[in-house]
């Protein structure tokens, strides 16, 4: 859906792999970031994202179930700028990333 | 700082040079004593005079010639002289080459009065001096911190509005999430707040635009090739006229002179100018816009005449300053930042902005480039 509209998107499987293409590969503008996920979950990969200087300000956008609505806080502690629960309104997130792609 | 002047005298005679002493001793001022050209040439190099007094007559080098060669030397070379010779001379080629700095003329036997006064003068114009280079010398650092001042201000407002940019897009983007999503769910009064938040963060994003544009204005750099105005202007006009067919508008260019400067800017100039024109006639019909220019002096003079709302000519130096509006938003929307444009640009060429109006009578924009 977000190809169609023109879009490059980067797969990654769990945080882990998700740090190592941030870094290895420039150019990328916005993370959506699942929460749940093996490995490394995407708390902990949004901490670690933010961690690094360069990645300060780069928009992370949570996806979240829907029914834990502890973890959206947990979401924008961790370092999300914005959270949108799943199933995803896909207009709701053109929204979210037309906010947050902003240069 | 409050040195005594000291004063240079020279003489072959140590006599002559005693009875100088004795003559300017009650002066507040410290005497340096040099008995030939060639001593008084090398005190020069220790010391600061505010004024030499110079016997002519000297075996090897005289007074003349001491005087000439203390004017070539960059330090001495605004150096005031007293002659004091027991020969009066008016023949001007004498004194021929020491112009740069002041110099008198005083012959043997002298009236100590007479002396004094001379050398009172010349001391009172040597610390004048002095305190107008330490002036100037000031001026010049403040300056210099003034335009380095500027470039900061300069700096500090394109980052302030570049960031300013990105929590407003938030804020206009939530906005908007909230009136597509849950309209239906708000009530009237609910939904007309949040159209005043869309409408508001708008109309910052378009001040923040404006002023990164006012900024970016005074920072690129000119780029003056010779730039055909009368193209520029039919150009435009061509573009703009679709826009605007609703409306009743004869739009009339005289002649215009072509000018050497920086296309794109230039063309800012007239944009703003034009769409000012086309904005502040709305209300009438036919809108009548004339643009032309003349040659004035060195200068070419363009104008933008239109029959529109004008303005008080009492408010007129304040139209070109920064988010200075003289109409409301209600009547005539705007931020403000485009005459500012147009009068950093026209600076930025050597020209120069103004205009004329009478209130509701329209009003005539001009502004002037150095004709090269």
């Amino acid at each position: 859906m977000l190809k169609d509209r023109g879009m490059q998107i980067v797969k990654a499987e769990n945080g882990v792999i998700a740090l190592d293409i941030l870094n290895m590969q420039s150019g990328i503008d916005l993370i959506l970031m699942d929460i749940m996920m093996p490995v490394m979950d995407g708390y902990e990969a949004m901490q670690k994202i933010r961690a690094q200087l360069k990645f300060k300000k780069l928009p992370v956008i949570a996806l979240t179930a829907k029914a834990m609505k502890d973890d959206k806080q947990k979401c924008i502690d961790a370092g999300a700028n914005d959270y949108i629960a799943k199933p995803v309104d896909i207009d709701r997130l053109l929204s979210l990333m037309r906010v947050w792609l902003s240069k | 700082m409050n040195k005594k002047p000291k004063i240079l005298i020279v003489d072959d005679r140590p006599e002559n040079l005693v009875a100088l002493e004795t003559v300017l001793r009650d002066l507040d001022v410290e005497l340096i004593k040099a008995n030939s050209g060639n001593e008084a040439l090398k005190a020069t190099l220790y010391h600061d005079f505010a004024l030499a007094l110079l016997d002519v007559q000297m075996p090897e080098m005289d007074g003349y010639e001491l005087a000439g060669i203390l004017r070539e030397e960059e330090k001495t070379s605004r150096l005031p002289f007293i002659f004091i010779s027991a020969v009066y001379t008016d023949n001007p080629n004498i004194f021929k080459g020491y112009e740069r700095g002041a110099f008198s003329f005083i012959t043997k036997p002298f009236q100590p009065e007479i002396l004094i006064n001379k050398v009172k003068f010349f001391i009172k114009i040597h610390q004048q001096e002095l305190a107008l280079s330490r002036l100037n010398e000031d001026l010049k650092n403040t300056n210099t911190n003034l335009i380095l001042m500027n470039k900061e201000l300069e700096s500090f407002s394109y980052s302030v509005s570049h960031d300013l940019r990105a929590p407003l897009r938030a804020v206009h983007g939530y906005a908007k999430m909230l009136s597509e999503d849950y309209s239906k769910q708000l009530d009237g009064e609910a939904n007309r707040l949040i159209n005043n938040i869309m409408s508001n963060g708008k109309k910052m994003g378009q001040l923040i635009d404006d002023l990164l544009e006012f900024s970016r204005v005074g920072r690129k750099e000119l780029n003056k090739t010779n730039v055909s105005m009368h193209q520029m202007v039919t150009n435009f006009w061509d573009e703009l006229k679709n826009e605007c067919d609703y409306r009743n508008i004869e739009f009339e260019i005289k002649e215009l002179h072509s000018v050497k400067s920086d296309s794109v800017a230039i063309k800012q100039v007239w944009v703003n100018l034009i769409l000012n024109a086309v904005k502040y006639t709305k209300f009438k019909a036919p809108a009548v816009i004339e643009i032309g220019s003349e040659v004035v002096n060195d200068e070419i003079v363009f104008y933008v005449k239109d029959n529109g709302a004008g303005f008080d000519m009492r408010y007129a130096d304040k139209l070109f300053g920064v988010f200075q509006r003289l109409h409301s938003d209600d009547e005539f929307e705007g931020t403000g930042v485009g005459l500012a444009i147009v009068k950093r640009i026209v600076s930025r060429h050597g020209g120069r902005v103004w205009a004329e109006s009478r209130l509701n009578e329209g009003a005539t924009f001009y502004f002037s480039l150095p004709k090269i």
